[in-house]
């Protein structure tokens, strides 16, 4: 294998990386936009569903669909619940934004060790057999039918989501609310509803970086904390509002990583991600794609 | 001071009489301490609990035999130097042990300086990393340094395994540095040139894009020289994954229970390890074989039976000393074992102690992975 | 009596960790998570600089120097950003620090650290045990003293008057950039004296013993106790020491010990912002700003 042909390598395997990360981040991103709430416990809605979907995988012996359906439901379930019983009352009592953030980080740290101790520490980890096929056999090119899954499965859930924003009601509800809170609540807008909807949509989010993370590295409750901030950095580096910014922001980042073991030992990626942070902060605060800040 | 201390002797050789009548009509209510500062939870968690089973069996035979009583307390190191510094002090300074099982190049390291101040005698069984030789006078291995385990399965690989590339996949701790230089030197000694070098954090979970770059120069086989389980069991599958038929090359610490799970992808791996053999027919073996059997309804393995002889080892110099009515101290333990136990034959074979630079010597077998089993297929000595 | 001597030791200097970063995020409205790579830097100057022949002092001293420096690294983007986006920089800081640790292995010996690091010597006196957590007392008596001098002086007006305005500062022509950068500085400062006092206690230091994790506690109490009162810090870092101690005795199986104890830490910052997001000892409402 040549040089060229192991950057090539290494960059289609930062897009499928990049790919998760970007997943994980819009749904991050989502409850950020519309309730200004910086949603750390979002790792924890990942962890979730992740082991609800294990769970009912390997130790309820169910499906595939069943079991997808059961990690649905344990991450849109966490989800509301941090929504309807902590976010809600804390915005209620005029909590400002870094107290609901370190609630957020509290939830996020109870849940993790929760699912530590149901769990253990070393987290869960899923063979995706079959699908570890080439896609076009005989190529030096590793480009497998399961990463070929999360490239698609990455667009659809954009495009999805893309088209609930911008073409249905409710997410036209939620994108008022996100520009402007006051002219929304004038147009009454069931703004607490909308707020449900929005946290029930970013843990289902959740759902497939879950599943891709456990088919892939594995699942590990202590890693919750780092998935979301790489998430943030993310977000951040799109920018606020835009769904193209979270997208492009994580194939960066997943590229970024991934190609510079290409020079450098692989110990040193973590250094692009947040150096690629700190000097964005310092030169535009708004992000790549964002408006405001 | 001098006269005091003289008087004080005096006495004490007086007195001595006296005490050891009063200790022998307390009978079994002497009980020794031993501390256990081992991984229990994280990557190497399972492994730990594994090795607990082993030292707990030969507690509960050396209590039910009655002569006297063992209590062993355990304390989670998580193999970190910082949990591991903690629990040592907790066993030195609360529960006055004079004696701890432990293991991790990381917490060996850590805790090897305040052993020797505190005077608590270390065994270890699970630490490889030749950075340990003579890091204490109370330290002693008793699982073969790595540097000689790699001398045993490189020639092994070139000759029977017909490896001419190798690839190299260290992880960044002390235990993959002096492996790696280890490696590369008998690699070179052996007139071969390793294919590439390449490295990966103690937290990874992705080890592609650096099996990415070994797989680039398409090699043989992959050493591999992480002593976390889980690890090995990530860096094997996803090799797989990204297609690599060839093999992987390890040593003792890749005997742990995540290799197992992940199937058919775990076969063509190779590392060496102490001889045990479970249907050995000497009676110390088959007594533990017999006895964890019954107990666990699964026959052991090589950490189980090694722990098991720790704890063995401890009671036998224990009982040396009482019979020599000296105290059991960190300082009497070292003294007796050094001087009385240049070998020891416990369940898992004869340990040969240098207690120079606290290594050992044991007969080593290359194993590999076989229908969802650990098997020996060589003898290497 | 030496286990708890040493645990009194440990309370001192998460004692002056807690205190000093109180002056960010209690005095200044300044969050970070980026305190124990302060912390870290304080250690392993020491670690590393023992083996010269400046004198641990001297090394203490440098460690100040450097991450008062660094400190200006965290307090360059809270010029420009503020609340989230400071707090999510600062954790990049944190985690850049412990990557370089991790992966810089000739200086910092990696994930397996720097053993071996000797007591520290006063007068030609090698400290150890109570003597060495009298040592730690004084420090952090003489710390919680001079911040509290500090924070009653006319700088430390300044900084409230940042926190709660920072516009109105900035139309009176005070000079709030340097303010903020030398609070920074002198925070950073701190936290690297409790890291080279650390690292003379345990005669250890590794890179998990200063990760984000560490940075949440030293958080955490700064938050329990009551954020710009100091001696609310100095509650919080005493209970958050002990604590885990007495659970530590508790019998439970290793795994669920050690689970539960963060559980619990979790469980109390939700509780504390849900019923006294002032602290325990709080006077006002906390609040650090977005």
């Amino acid at each position: 294998m040549t040089s060229s042909m192991l950057l090539l390598n290494l960059i289609v395997d930062g897009v499928t990386l990049g790919c998760i990360y970007s997943l994980i981040a819009i749904g991050f991103s989502l409850l950020w936009w519309i309730a200004g709430i910086v949603h750390i416990a979002h790792g924890a809605t990942m962890l979730a569903g992740g082991f609800a979907l294990f769970a009912a995988l390997e130790m309820g012996g169910a499906g595939l669909s069943v079991a997808l359906l059961a990690g649905l439901l344990g991450a849109v379930a966490l989800g509301v619940i941090v929504e309807i019983f902590m976010y809600r009352p804390l915005l209620n009592r005029g909590t400002d934004e870094m107290g609901i953030l370190t609630a957020s980080l509290g939830a996020l740290i109870f849940f993790e060790y929760a699912i530590t101790i149901a769990f253990g520490p070393e987290g869960a980890t899923l063979d995706a057999g079959g699908l570890r096929t080439p896609v076009i056999q005989g190529l030096p090119l590793v480009f497998d039918r399961f990463s070929a899954l999360i490239v698609c499965v990455t667009l659809l859930t954009f495009l999805a989501l893309w088209f609930l924003l911008a073409k249905t009601q409710i997410g036209r509800e939620m994108r008022a609310i996100a520009s402007n809170l006051d002219l929304a609540e004038v147009l009454g807008i069931n703004i607490r509803l909308v707020q449900v909807y929005a946290a029930a949509i970013a843990a289902a989010l959740c759902l497939p970086p879950a599943a891709f993370l456990l088919f892939n590295t594995g699942l590990v409750p202590s890693e919750a904390l780092h998935v979301v901030l790489v998430a943030s950095v993310v977000a951040i580096l799109g920018g606020r509002g835009s769904l193209l910014g979270a997208l492009v922001a994580g194939l960066l980042i997943g590229v970024a990583e991934s190609a510079m073991t290409w020079r450098f030992a692989a110990g040193w990626r973590q250094l692009i991600t947040f150096s690629l942070l700190y000097v964005l902060l310092l030169v535009r605060p708004q992000g790549l794609f964002g408006e405001r800040v | 001071m001098t006269m005091i201390d003289r008087r004080s002797v005096v006495l004490g050789l007086s007195a001595a009489p006296f005490l050891t009548r009063g200790a022998v009509s307390q009978g079994v209510s002497t009980t020794y301490r031993l501390g256990f500062l081992m991984p229990l939870t994280g990557g190497s968690g399972k492994l730990g609990q594994m090795m607990l089973e082993g030292s707990q069996l030969a507690v509960d035979e050396i209590n039910a035999e009655g002569s006297r009583k063992i209590e062993l307390i355990a304390e989670d190191s998580q193999a970190l130097a910082k949990n591991g510094i903690d629990g040592f002090r907790k066993l030195a300074e609360v529960d006055k042990v004079p004696f701890v099982i432990t293991g991790w190049t990381a917490v060996v390291a850590a805790i090897a300086p305040l052993a020797t101040e505190s005077k608590v005698y270390l065994l270890s069984a699970s630490s490889a990393s030749p950075a340990l030789r003579s890091v204490s006078p109370y330290f002693q291995s008793t699982w073969m340094f790595d540097d000689e385990t790699v001398r045993l399965i490189l020639p092994y690989a070139a000759q029977k395994l017909n490896v001419a590339k190798l690839g190299l996949l260290t992880e960044v701790s002390d235990l993959g540095a002096a492996l790696g230089a280890s490696i590369k030197k008998e690699w070179s000694r052996l007139g071969k040139e390793l294919s590439i070098e390449e490295s990966f954090q103690s937290k990874e979970t992705n080890f592609r894009p650096s099996l990415l770059k070994i797989l680039a120069t398409k090699p043989d086989a992959i050493y591999n020289t992480s002593s976390n389980g889980k690890l090995s069991a990530q860096v094997v599958r996803q090799a797989r994954e990204l297609g690599y038929e060839g093999i992987f090359l390890s040593y003792g610490a890749f005997e742990d229970p995540e290799i197992l799970a992940i199937g058919q992808k775990a076969e063509k791996c190779f590392y060496t390890s102490p001889t045990f053999d479970t249907t050995a027919r000497n009676e110390t073996t088959r007594k533990f074989v017999d006895a964890f059997t019954r107990k666990h309804s699964r026959p052991p393995n090589i950490h189980q039976a090694n722990h098991y002889d720790l704890v063995q080892l401890f009671s036998a110099v224990a009982a040396n000393l009482a019979r020599e009515k000296a105290p059991l101290t960190g300082q009497a333990f070292r003294t007796e074992l050094t001087s009385k136990f240049p070998t020891y034959d416990g369940a898992a074979g004869r340990y040969r102690f240098n207690f120079a630079d606290g290594s050992v010597m044991r007969s080593t077998v290359v194993k590999t992975v076989k229908d969802g089993a650990f098997v020996k297929i060589a003898d290497l000595d | 009596m030496a286990y708890l001597a040493h645990l009194l030791t440990i309370a001192n200097i998460y004692i002056v960790l807690a205190v000093s970063l109180d002056l960010l995020v209690g005095y200044t409205g300044l969050i970070s998570l980026a305190h124990a790579a302060f912390f870290a830097i304080g250690a392993y100057s020491t670690a590393i600089l023992q083996k010269s022949d400046i004198g641990p002092f001297a090394a203490m001293a440098t460690g100040m120097a450097v991450a008062a420096l660094l400190s200006v690294l965290a307090a360059l983007p809270s010029l420009r950003v503020r609340g989230v986006y400071l707090l999510i920089v600062t954790i990049a800081l944190q985690i850049v620090t412990t990557v370089v640790l991790l992966n810089w292995g000739e200086l910092t010996g990696g994930p397996g650290g720097i053993a071996r690091i000797p007591p520290l010597v006063v007068f030609g006196q090698p400290l150890h045990g109570l003597a060495f957590t009298a040592l730690t007392s004084v420090v952090a008596a003489a710390v919680f003293a001079v911040c509290w001098r500090l924070m009653h002086s006319p700088f430390g007006t300044l900084l409230q008057a940042v926190r709660d305005d920072e516009l109105s500062c900035l139309m009176l022509g005070k000079n709030v950039a340097l303010a903020k950068i030398s609070v920074f500085a002198f925070s950073g400062a701190l936290a690297a004296m409790a890291g080279s006092l650390y690292a003379h206690h345990t005669s250890y230091v590794d890179p998990s013993g200063f990760d984000v994790i560490v940075s949440i506690l030293i958080l955490l109490m700064v938050m329990l106790g009551g954020a710009g009162t100091l001696y609310g810090p100095v509650v919080g870092a005493i209970t958050l020491t002990l604590l885990p101690e007495v659970l530590r005795f508790m019998p439970a199986p290793p795994g669920v010990a050690a689970a539960s104890k963060q559980l619990v830490y979790g469980l109390l910052l939700v509780i504390i912002i849900f019923f006294r997001p002032q602290g325990l000892l709080g006077k006002g409402r906390f609040h650090a700003r977005g």
